[in-house]
């Protein structure tokens, strides 16, 4: 998946396990930047009596770098405080939650959270935090969507946990709550050693009982949700300066998010965790930027590593990963004769892939895209460091496509993501060969330019299937699936 | 911004190859240290600290400006002991950690944790 329960470690502390990374310009907010940043995988709707929430012990940030140089200068942060309004109900909700409420004894809604948010920007002076800058607090987190009799007009309740927010010159327009998995992959296919459905018959293991070539894919990460955290924030308080025009890598911002938890944490006997506390420093935990890079680059004794360190490690000890990735020294033993350029590319003596170092690590310079000759989201640097770069000067497209870059949409991944870009065919067909002509003399198959998953239906195929639900406006992931109309095999009368 | 410059996503003390997680951070712990909660509650611990002066501890440099943002007296501070050999100790409180190095006092809360 994109990142969900990525790494042996961080699988079992899903509340700080960050699932994907999202960054745009607004398409109905000119001028804005949009910051989406999910964690939590694969919520069952119905998941309860004790729905999701983030974690009040884990500290989440969305931090930015827009000087090129791999570390921060920007990050905002949020805490979160629970309550139980009626600690002796066993129930979520003792009734139905048609209006969000600060925390109270009389509310209907048993365990409620509410939000700190902050900016930290960090000039040289700024060590341990300080010029920490709470932008609002006291912030309403919305209800899981239980279902239509606790949780009715679900989506006008949701719009009421939009909360405008700011301090000083900064502003943001702020959602921290549940939302439908806006990613899709077919999971199944991909770790049934890369039997993608509709090219198993040229697998391997093509031929064998259960293989079904030409299948469409299964989207398995539809009817699940998802908690977000997502910010809206004028682009001239992303941005090192007011940039020139799209060639001024100044236009260009990295994206990452973190989560830290203290370094020790104290239990306190009786079990109910109200006396525990944490002590000393925030440490990493979780680290995302590009989708897919831990996954599906990162070496399984070293995932929850690389979720540890900061992005300047990856031009460290792990720029081998990127340099030399295993995906695709597989792909032409997987699918034998399906790739013999990208095969004979391997074998040879200079194989390593700068094109994927490019996506991944230091953004794309200008003129390595010649169909989009203009195109750059380069850090101005060099320094390699895995980040979601966006290109800010670049407006959203009218006529988007899901391929992103790919399909000659400047506008989607790998500038940036939006919330419909299909990065798992993105990826799929970098790693077999699609953008490393772009870099080196390399003639790409023919099928590193049509393998996909099986899960839309073109470029153009914006709501892609099991994903229907995209808003248009912030914060652009669907509302999510109830509990009482999902998994689907019950009636579904309701929706979503 | 620099290396040196932190926050919680910035390098440690001792260098990104010697980052913890927390599962080397509990297998360092269980294996080859000792962790001890203390607060007022260890005896003599202050007294110790404050009164062995040729056996001060020395407060290591990456963190000496901590002492004036340290939390309230009142807030818990947790103890690890990382080396008993070398008396190198973690000090830990509110969101800060500092590091001492003092021998006596690594032989005196390993006492202490045994009683």
């Amino acid at each position: 998946m994109s990142s969900h329960r990525e790494a042996p470690e961080i699988s079992k502390d899903p509340v700080a396990d960050s699932t994907d990374l999202y960054a745009f310009r607004s398409p109905d907010a000119p001028g804005t930047v949009t910051l989406i940043a999910n964690y939590i995988p694969l919520e069952a709707p119905d998941g309860g009596p004790n729905f999701y929430e983030f974690a009040d012990d884990v500290l989440y940030s969305i931090n930015i770098d827009n000087t090129g140089d791999g570390f921060p200068d920007i990050s905002y942060r949020f805490r979160f405080t629970t309550v139980n309004n009626t600690p002796g109900s066993f129930l979520y909700n003792d009734g139905p939650i048609t209006s969000l409420t600060p925390p109270s004894a009389t509310s209907n809604w048993n365990r409620q959270q509410t939000y700190t948010v902050s900016r930290v920007d960090m000039p040289w002076n700024r060590w341990r935090n300080k010029g920490e800058i709470v932008l609002g607090s006291g912030l309403l987190s919305p209800p899981c969507n239980i279902g239509p009799l606790s949780t009715p007009n679900y989506g006008a309740l949701a719009n009421s946990a939009i909360h405008s927010v700011g301090a000083g010159p900064f502003s943001a327009k702020v959602f921290a709550g549940q939302r439908a998995e806006g990613f899709y992959v077919d999971l199944g296919a991909v770790f049934d050693l890369g039997n993608l459905r509709g090219f198993a018959g040229d697998h391997a293991g093509g031929g064998g009982p259960g293989l079904m070539n030409g299948m469409p894919g299964v989207n398995s990460t539809a009817d699940v949700n998802v908690h977000t955290l997502a910010l809206q924030v004028p682009v001239d308080q992303l941005t090192r300066s007011a940039p020139s025009g799209p060639g001024d890598s100044a236009a260009v911002i990295g994206v990452w998010t973190t989560a830290s938890r203290q370094r020790v944490r104290v239990r306190k006997d009786g079990g109910d965790g109200a006396g525990d506390f944490g002590s000393g420093p925030w440490t990493q935990v979780s680290r995302l930027g590009n989708p897919l890079t831990n996954e599906l680059l990162i070496g399984i004794g070293d995932k929850d590593r690389w979720n540890a360190l900061p992005p300047t490690s990856d031009g460290g000890p792990f720029l081998e990963y990127f340099a030399t990735p295993l995906l695709p020294q597989l792909l032409p033993s997987l699918y034998p004769g399906v790739f013999p350029n990208l095969a004979a590319y391997n074998s040879s003596a200079h194989n390593v892939r700068p094109d994927i170092e490019a996506i991944f690590l230091t953004g794309i310079p200008t003129g390595v895209i010649t169909p989009a000759p203009t195109f750059t989201n380069y850090n101005g640097t060099g320094i390699k460091a895995d980040m979601l770069r966006l290109n800010t000067a670049i407006p959203p497209a009218s006529s988007p496509s899901n391929l992103g870059l790919l399909g000659l949409d400047v506008a989607g991944y790998p500038n940036g993501r939006r919330v419909f870009d299909d990065v798992a065919t993105i990826a799929l067909r970098a790693v077999a060969g699609a953008t490393l002509g772009f870099v080196t003399s390399f003639t790409a198959d023919g099928a590193a330019g049509v393998v996909d998953f099986g899960l839309t239906t073109g470029g153009a195929d914006i709501p892609a299937k099991g994903t229907e639900n995209y808003l248009s406006t912030f914060p652009y992931l669907g509302t999510p699936y109830s509990g009482y109309s999902n998994p689907a095999l019950t009636p579904v009368s309701v929706a979503p | 911004m620099s290396p040196e410059q932190n926050d919680e996503t910035a390098p440690p003390p001792d260098g990104w190859r010697g980052a913890l997680t927390r599962r080397s951070f509990l297998q360092r712990g269980a294996f080859t240290t000792a962790a001890v909660a203390v607060a007022s509650s260890v005896p003599g611990i202050s007294t110790f600290v404050a009164t062995t002066a040729t056996d001060a501890p020395a407060v290591d440099t990456e963190v000496s400006d901590a002492a004036d943002e340290a939390g309230p007296l009142t807030e818990p501070l947790i103890a690890h002991v990382k080396d008993a050999g070398t008396g190198e100790i973690s000090l830990f409180q509110g969101e800060r950690e500092v590091v001492v190095r003092s021998p006596s006092l690594a032989r005196s809360l390993m006492s202490a944790a045994r009683k």
